[in-house]
């Protein structure tokens, strides 16, 4: 399954960008992001095949709002 | 605000002037209101969230639009705006005792507005009615060409029709996840308000959001905003030591998602959407509490109290606003009343997309039959 990034490639990628942030900073990060990891674990198993593309804000709220015109 | 110092109450702006109005400081100066001023925040709106309430001044009143809420609540403004990516209109407004609206996204400007994320960032209006609401939705919403986002539509009149009652109207529960992790107060006045709605004519019908059940829905929206925070922010990376310790670490979390996994959240967004879809075929609004809590305590952290449970206030907050920032839904919050310390509580009314005048006679209704949004803190005179 995907995981994101950990604390040593993370620090390689800024050091890339020539940045540089406290180790202990990351660990933090790296510590949310677990947490926050674990939440979204079911959301891996959602089946997404059937879903379309990814959706500009605009035009979702346009093809929604088609639905309820009549309801104005 | 043109000619005025915009921080966005960061370090990395300091000395910043901008040299245009945001397109909602135009429209309202356009319309004749008078831009008193700008008020507290926290750091690009997603920082530390420790502002002392007007009901209570060792309590919080949430945040990021704070200062709004503060203002109105203690009578010295009769209307903000502010901007909500997880709850930042509708948590102080529902901490503080008044009512702000979370607009459909894309139906108002966000040109000229510090951004935290794309894909959920909304700007609204905070006011101590419904009524004040409508109004400055008429001036407020409406395509804007600066905005990549904004959407070309119709705007409906939002003060015509705001007393029409809700007779007729059905009104839906949502079965789960709001109601799952709720203060007994905050909820027993949510029923309370449902009762009210009942009386006056709507049907109550008890809703499901099957595609969504059983999911982290707080987990989702962080999914988004964390890497698009974190996006929006490399261009500052090599000043990171400016930043105020929370939003610093904000910028930093980010940085693990993977492309993969942001897309995917991306398009789980059409899950949400579509169990909002299936709902708003059954029923016309829906209500939620509009806090999982009354104001915490100033406390480091915050916690939020629920029952005789404390839970890290910033994990459990955004539990009732983000979804609808993911799906992009008109979602306005209003005063329900308060417990038994006199400390706001509030309840949450949402509508279809670009459905804003019908959250609006539905919050209408519910303040014709109560006080509670004419009513002040302690100290601060009604008006």
């Amino acid at each position: 399954m995907q995981r994101g990034e950990d604390v040593g490639s993370v620090a390689a990628g800024l050091a890339e960008l020539g940045v540089a942030v406290p180790e202990h900073a990351l660990a933090e990060a790296a510590r949310t992001y677990a947490a926050m990891e674990t939440r979204f674990a079911s959301w891996r198993q959602v089946e997404l095949s059937y879903l379309p593309p990814v959706i500009e804000p605009a035009s979702a709220a346009a093809s929604l709002s088609s639905e309820f015109e009549s309801q104005l | 605000m043109v000619g005025m110092p915009t921080t966005g109450g960061s370090r990395l702006y300091a000395g910043n002037v901008p040299v245009e109005d945001a397109s909602v400081v135009m429209r309202l100066k356009q319309a004749g209101a008078l831009v008193m001023g700008k008020l507290q925040s926290t750091e690009f709106g997603g920082g530390r969230i420790a502002f002392a309430n007007p009901w209570d001044m060792s309590r919080t009143a949430s945040g990021s639009s704070a200062g709004p809420a503060i203002a109105l609540s203690a009578r010295e403004i009769p209307l903000a705006i502010g901007t909500d990516t997880g709850g930042s209109i509708r948590a102080p407004a529902a901490f503080c005792g008044v009512s702000g609206l979370k607009p459909t996204h894309g139906l108002v400007s966000r040109y000229g507005v510090m951004p935290m994320s794309w894909t959920l960032d909304h700007v609204g209006p905070i006011a101590r009615s419904s009524a004040d609401i409508a109004l400055a939705m008429n001036v407020l919403a409406g395509h804007d060409h600066r905005d990549a986002g904004s959407v070309p539509r119709r705007v409906p009149d939002h003060v015509a029709g705001i007393a029409g009652g809700v007779k007729g109207r059905r009104l839906g529960i949502p079965r789960a996840w709001f109601w799952d992790l709720c203060d007994p107060q905050v909820e027993s006045n949510a029923r309370a308000s449902i009762q009210l709605l009942q009386e006056a004519g709507m049907t109550v019908v008890e809703v499901d959001l099957p595609r969504t059940r059983g999911h982290d829905l707080s987990a989702l929206s962080w999914f988004i905003l964390a890497p698009e925070l974190s996006s929006l922010h490399q261009v500052h990376l090599s000043r990171w030591e400016e930043y105020e310790r929370e939003f610093g670490q904000r910028v930093l979390e980010g940085l693990f998602v993977s492309a993969l996994d942001y897309i995917r959240a991306l398009r789980l967004r059409r899950l949400v959407q579509a169990d909002f879809e299936d709902a708003f075929r059954q029923v016309d609004a829906l209500l939620t509490p509009g806090a999982v809590c009354v104001a915490p305590p100033l406390t480091e952290p915050l916690e939020a109290e629920i029952g005789d449970a404390r839970h890290p206030l910033l994990e459990v907050q955004g539990r009732v606003y983000h979804p609808f920032n993911i799906a992009g839904l008109p979602a306005l919050c209003l005063p329900s009343g308060f417990d038994g310390r006199r400390l706001p509580t509030s309840v949450q009314v949402v509508a279809g997309p670009f459905q804003e005048s019908l959250c609006l006679r539905v919050a209408h209704a519910l303040q014709q039959a109560t006080p509670y949004h004419l009513m002040a803190p302690p100290g601060f005179s009604s008006r």
